[in-house]
């Protein structure tokens, strides 16, 4: 075959797949917006659930999942951060290096449900901590470290050697050269990475569906020892009841909410990305 | 006659300044690389010492153990002994990042932090001193006009400094190691990726700073080591060919290497 031939297939290969991913994707968002579109209006988005769900509104599982995430977030930054000061300035063994990328990225393969089970086990029952939102926020922290750890070791160690040894130069400690040259840019990617794993944390049900929620009868948590409602376990109650029309459209009102949350975080790592470049990427 | 010639000579070693650094049999491997090789040399106090050299000759190696930046570099082993004022800088008690505010650096390619023309001047002095803001400002404006920026960007002074032509950004690198007061300045070819204009500002400079710094200057040009070297270190293959006084050597060099490169930028070594 002819080399141009080939290349004018190859060409048109990408394009279709880059045709199929994104017309699925506008389908399902298309079939969500459709179906879900009609049960949200002001009432669905402030009043708590009621009848299992196929009344009244989604205000306290909108509240759960953010709260949940939002702590997660808290508790995964200062890890990340730490483990890729580590990695990148303090770390030289190259085998280490190699066990350590092995540990993050097992860690990132591991099957969500399995995260679930381990919260159960060791948070709920060892250590008595009882079904509770912040169980839900540790583990979900736990799921995420790998984004989040790696997109900033990326963004730290990306920094030219030159800033840290004209810094260095200047009699700066080390500790002060990661203090004021190495994260301030390289936070951008703890926070780049953050929200990216809060985007893929907020619509996971299995980790969290037995250690941090209840299905009803929830509302905002006034201690850390409560469980919480949330949006994809509210949706597996709703289409639990799938017979009822009511339940069946808030499950898809719910679905909605969801899918625009996750795009919000998307669309903000996005941005975030794009306005704080590191200097290496100048 | 016999005795006026003694009696210059005398005079002249009279003159003799003091050596403010001293390196005695310095070797560095990186890795199984013998990259310095027994390097005895001398720093005179308050002079332009100059080191010459083909590209690899160890140039870099050499004065970056100066003020011990290589320490990070992977797999490196320093053997011998550096003085500085009469101790020793290769011991491990060494306070490292009070060394360096004493023997400050500037590189070959300027780097600016990612923040304003007035805190890149401030930036390795505020994390070792608390400055009132009044102190801050009359160092900025001494600094910047010392390295003649001042009347460039007086009056932007809270711009980013990555906004500022490279040879500015590099006279701004400088303000910000005078600014930490060192007695040294250590230069690893900081003109050689700037305009003949900047290159010129800088060796002006150079030459008035000696009066209240140690200047050590490597450059792979001659022209330059000509026209600010008092005294001049060649190098080759990380051997050290000839030192001494710079009018010395560019007039009568010793060694035939030294003579060859000095002549036609070539060493046979
Ligand atoms: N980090 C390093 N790893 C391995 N070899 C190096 C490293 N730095 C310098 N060298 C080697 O050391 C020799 C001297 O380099 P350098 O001191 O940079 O020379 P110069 O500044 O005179 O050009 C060169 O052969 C170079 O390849
Ligand atoms: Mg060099």
């Amino acid at each position: 075959m002819n080399r141009q031939l080939k290349n004018k297939l190859f060409t048109y290969a990408t394009w279709i797949a880059v045709v199929l991913s994104t017309t699925i994707l506008f389908f399902l968002f298309g079939v969500i917006l459709w179906n879900g579109l009609p049960a949200i209006d002001l009432n669905f988005l402030t009043q708590a659930s009621s009848n299992f769900g196929a009344s009244g509104g989604i205000i306290y599982q909108i509240a759960g999942s953010v709260l949940m995430v939002l702590f997660s977030a808290l508790i995964c930054l200062p890890i990340a951060i730490g483990t890729a000061i580590f990695k990148s300035e303090y770390l030289i063994s190259k085998k280490l290096h190699a066990i350590i990328n092995t540990l993050i990225y097992s860690l990132n393969g591991i099957p969500s449900v399995i995260f679930g089970i381990f919260g159960l086990i060791l948070f709920v029952n060892i250590l008595g901590m009882g079904i509770s939102w912040i169980v839900g926020s540790i583990i979900l922290a736990m799921m995420i470290l790998p984004t989040v750890t790696l997109s900033t070791y990326h963004s730290i160690n990306s920094i030219p050697t030159i800033y840290r040894e004209s810094s260095l130069a200047l009699g700066l400690t080390k500790w002060q050269v990661i203090r004021k040259v190495l994260l301030p840019q390289g936070f951008s990617g703890a926070i780049t990475g953050l929200l990216i794993g809060v985007a893929r944390a907020i619509g996971e049900t299995a980790p969290i569906m037995f250690i941090a929620t209840a299905f009803s009868g929830v509302a905002f948590p006034s201690s850390f020892s409560e469980p919480v409602s949330t949006l994809p376990t509210h949706i597996l109650a709703l289409a639990q009841q799938a017979t009822n029309p009511d339940a069946l459209q808030n499950a898809w009102g719910s679905s909605l909410m969801l899918v625009t949350l996750v795009v919000l975080f998307s669309i903000s790592a996005l941005i975030f990305r794009l306005k704080h470049q590191t200097i290496s990427k100048r | 006659m016999e005795q006026q010639s003694l009696k210059s000579k005398l005079s002249v070693v009279g003159k003799t300044t003091v050596d403010i650094i001293k390196l005695e049999g310095l070797h560095v491997w990186i890795k199984e690389n013998h990259i310095l090789d027994g390097i005895d040399v001398n720093i005179p106090k308050n002079k332009i010492t100059c080191i010459i050299g083909p590209s690899g000759s160890g140039k870099s190696t050499l004065i970056r153990s100066i003020n011990r930046i290589n320490d990070d570099v992977d797999g490196i082993t320093t053997q011998g002994n550096i003085n500085f004022n009469g101790s020793s800088i290769l011991t491990s008690d060494t306070d490292i990042a009070s060394l360096r505010t004493q023997i400050g650096m500037v590189f070959q390619k300027p780097c600016v932090f990612p923040k304003s023309i007035k805190e890149n001047v401030l930036f390795g002095i505020q994390h070792l001193k608390k400055l009132s803001k009044i102190e801050k400002l009359q160092l900025v404006e001494q600094k910047l006009k010392t390295v003649s920026l001042w009347k460039e960007v007086s009056h932007r002074l809270n711009d980013k400094a990555i906004s500022l032509s490279i040879g500015q950004q590099q006279r701004l690198c400088i303000a910000r190691t005078l600014a930490v007061k060192p007695e040294v300045i250590l230069l690893d070819e900081p003109t050689s990726s700037l305009d003949p204009l900047s290159t010129r500002a800088i060796e002006d400079m150079m030459v008035k700073l000696k009066e209240e710094y140690t200047i050590v200057f490597v450059t792979h040009n001659i022209q330059q080591a000509k026209r600010i070297a008092d005294h001049l270190i060649f190098l080759c293959d990380g051997k050290l060919i000839e030192q001494g006084s710079a009018r010395a050597m560019f007039s009568c060099p010793q060694n035939s290497q030294t003579k060859a490169y000095l002549k036609d930028e070539y060493c046979a070594c």
